[in-house]
């Protein structure tokens, strides 16, 4: 009983200082304005900002990790893990990035399928995935957002420009204004917030629905081949109207003061018509809807 | 001047009134059978006190093995530690599950619609085999560049990243994530353009097909199928 005690304990000193070896830790000097570029093939990117100028990072690594790497100055820095080069390797190649930020700083983010987690920074972030989700909830002004299957989700309160570019994953926005512009294949496009002034939203077989406020002068593109075409504007909206579909339906619950149809086509002018909207769908239903 | 009655002189009226004889009373019949067997009930009664001392017995027990559970999950999860994705740990654990397929469901099957969307029919598109993700070849270190020489296009961060690092078998997991993405893209950019015969002069559907090609060279350029 007494070596079978031993044995255990041994055992689990090993496995205790396994773990121990497997996790990285760093800090330095990170300037406000400051430059960061995060590359983590899998697991997780997980950035938080807080009100000291230096980055604070803690990593645990996969198996497959050698080792994370960073150079470059507190202006412009570079943090990227590195894997083992093997092509025998088959364990676990998850390595989870916990880093905490100066508020301004500027992100750039690689992910090949690695989830991507941002909350808080200000600064103009730059995230791209091939199927890894992107998660930000920022008040960033600029976003630029790139994946193939990964899903995006933004909160993004203070966005005045945002770019968005999906092949099958949904895209969920939330508190945008500005400018959107969003691309995806057969991903949902949802959208909330504005004001709006230059909107273009593509989905080939996605759905794209939008709630939201828009510029007396806006410029809203919203298309679609195959999914419904939705947005919900405020009451007070004024602008021309096109609702646009093949062989789906049109409806609008906006009264116009002048309109045009055809069996393609529905031209309306509500209010002074001042901004331009062009809903099209191929073969899915296209809704102007009053919120 | 008349007084309030008393507590005491209020319960002596009442009790007074209880005891008198309800009238009718004497001439109800004392035979009067149960509309049903009450046994059933009664026995269960009986039973149950029983059956709880038997359960708080067993329960007994709980202590010694969720201590041994408790150990059990902690030398397991020493040996198995990994960290987990914080924005769908469910989803990942599913998909850890999910043997690897060379053109995932949720690419090739859920997330395109351009035929069934009049029919219908369910997108599953959260079984995602998002474990199965990017490890390392050393024969495609040089290829992002290559392909994107090839396609003139810039080589991007991302690329370096997909294929940088990592290991042979999850970057053939990555690939085929790609390449089922292309053959939607593909099969998006065919719909568009049956769609454009029907209707030529559409510019909405000529900034999809626009659009959809971009997609198709953007997946091309991230895609290596065989670098040399």
């Amino acid at each position: 009983m007494r070596t079978l005690t031993i044995a255990l304990a041994l055992s689990l000193t090993s496995l205790l200082a396994q773990a121990a070896a497997s996790e990285f830790t760093d800090r330095r000097p990170l300037n406000a304005d400051a430059k960061l570029s995060v590359r983590n093939l899998a697991g997780v990117i997980e950035i938080d900002a807080w009100d000291k100028t230096e980055m604070d990072l803690a990593a645990q690594l996969g198996d497959s990790t050698e080792k994370v790497e960073i150079t470059g100055s507190a202006g412009d820095l570079k943090v990227e893990v590195k894997n083992r080069k093997s092509d025998r390797y088959s364990g676990d190649g998850e390595t989870r990035l916990k880093l905490r930020v100066p508020v301004g700083v500027i992100l750039s983010l690689d992910g090949t399928s690695a989830d991507l987690v941002v909350r808080g920074t200000k600064g103009a972030i730059t995230a791209r995935s091939v199927s890894g989700d992107i998660d930000l909830a920022v008040p960033a002004k600029l976003i630029t957002v790139q994946t193939v299957s990964g899903d995006v989700r933004l909160e993004t309160p203070a966005a005045r420009e945002t770019r968005l570019n999906t092949v099958s994953g949904d895209t969920q926005v939330s508190g945008a204004a500005g400018l959107l512009v969003s691309e995806s294949v057969s991903g949902d496009v949802n959208v909330e917030g504005g004001p709006f002034a230059l909107v273009d939203l593509k989905s080939v077989s996605g759905d794209i629905t939008m709630q939201a406020s828009f510029t007396a002068e806006a410029r809203v593109k919203a298309e679609s081949l195959s999914g419904d075409v939705q947005v919900n504007a405020p009451a007070s909206l004024s602008a021309e109207v096109t609702l646009k579909t093949f062989s789906g339906e049109r409806q609008s619950r906006f009264e116009s003061v002048r309109e045009a149809s055809d069996s393609k086509r529905s031209v309306l002018k509500i209010g002074e018509g001042r901004g331009q909207f062009s809903l099209t769908s191929f073969s899915g239903d296209v809704t102007l809807d009053k919120q | 001047m008349s007084l309030p009655p008393s507590k005491a002189e209020s319960a002596a009226v009442a009790d007074a009134a209880c005891e008198a004889p309800v009238p009718g009373l004497a001439a109800l019949s004392r035979e009067r059978e149960p509309s049903r067997d009450l046994w059933a009930g009664i026995e269960s009664r009986i039973a149950a006190p029983q059956r709880k001392a038997a359960r708080h017995r067993q329960a007994s027990l709980w202590p010694y093995g969720l201590a041994a559970s408790v150990a059990a999950a902690l030398i397991t999860g020493l040996l198995l530690r990994s960290p987990q994705g914080v924005i769908s740990q469910s989803r990942e654990q599913a998909s850890i599950n999910t043997e690897f397929s060379p053109e995932p469901a949720r690419l090739a099957t859920a997330r395109h619609r351009p035929d069934d969307h009049r029919q219908g029919q369910p997108r599953a598109g959260d079984s995602a085999p998002r474990g199965q993700r990017t490890l390392r070849s050393e024969s495609l270190d040089n290829a992002p560049a290559l392909v994107a020489e090839r396609a003139g296009v810039r080589d991007s961060g991302l690329m370096k990243a997909t294929y940088a690092s990592g290991g042979h078998q999850e970057a053939q997991a990555q690939q085929a994530i790609l390449r089922a993405n292309l053959k939607l893209a593909r099969q998006a950019e065919r719909e568009v353009r049956r769609a454009l015969k029907a209707d030529p002069e559409s510019q909405s559907l000529q900034g999809l097909l626009a659009s959809t090609q971009q997609q198709r060279e953007r997946l091309t350029t991230l895609l290596i199928h065989d670098p040399g």
